[in-house]
């Protein structure tokens, strides 16, 4: 298994993948409407985290399964990721074709799982 | 919130959705990717049809948190290309949380091109707090 520090959750990046994915969704903008919702403060997209992950599945697949294609992914959002956080992901490769991949803060909470599954193409 | 089991019979229509190549390269950054065909771009794709469904059923954006996403990658996207895009809801349950009574909502939706499915999404959606 490795484990690497990705990023750290800044409202300046929310707000870029806000403007890309066009989720507007304001809990991961805006503190007041996060606080509204009970939440403590801004929360990160979990897509956002998500593509953290799948960036990490592109590259495993470069590097190991360069004649496969990806089939699916599964991911289960299982925490939230504050402003500030920093963001780690623990890649563990299951079966050659299938690898799970898990978003962490720094505190080691998981925030969320995927699987990848890839064919060859 | 209660589940609402009639939110089974809503249909989103059905949307057309194109992205051009700087779309695809400004969200791989986003999230600091090198490659711009991230498994997650799609999602960017299904938004507005979704958000339709979710009109439909009363709720604002800021009730929602996001349960689970499953992708099928049936085919490759490309740029410029124009995609029909269809989402239905599945799956309508509540689960007792920490603190509350949660109502689940699943949304499976499709992009196509010429009747030939390119991607499948299954999203899971949390719905918090009163509609």
């Amino acid at each position: 298994m490795t484990s690497k520090k990705v990023t750290v959750v800044t409202l300046e990046s929310l707000k870029r993948y806000a403007q890309v994915s066009h989720d507007s969704n304001p809990i991961h903008q805006d503190e007041k409407a996060a606080k509204e919702m009970g939440l403590p403060g801004v929360i990160a997209h979990g897509m956002w985290i998500a593509g953290l992950i799948g960036e990490e599945a592109v590259q495993y697949q470069k590097a190991f399964l360069p004649h496969h294609r990806m089939i699916s992914s599964e991911t289960r959002f299982q925490g939230m990721a504050f402003l500030g956080d920093e963001i780690w992901i623990e890649l563990e490769v299951k079966e050659k074709e299938k690898i799970e991949l898990k978003a962490l803060n720094q505190k080691k909470e998981l925030l969320c799982s995927a699987f990848y599954l890839f064919s060859k193409a | 919130m209660a589940a609402n089991k009639e939110w089974l019979k809503l249909k989103s229509g059905s949307f057309e959705e194109s992205f051009s190549e700087k779309d695809w390269n400004d969200f791989a950054k986003a999230v600091g990717a090198q490659s711009s065909d991230l498994p997650t771009f799609s999602i960017r794709l299904f938004w507005n049809c979704e958000k339709a469904l979710l009109d439909q059923m009363g709720l604002s954006l800021k009730q929602l948190l996001h349960g689970g996403q499953k992708f099928e990658y049936l085919e490759k996207l490309k740029p410029g290309t124009t995609y029909q895009v269809q989402s239905r809801i599945t799956h309508v349950f509540e689960k007792k949380g920490k603190l509350e009574l949660m109502t689940f909502v699943v949304v499976q939706s499709e992009l196509q091109k010429d009747s030939q499915i390119f991607i499948r999404s299954e999203k899971t959606i949390i719905v918090r707090g009163e509609s």
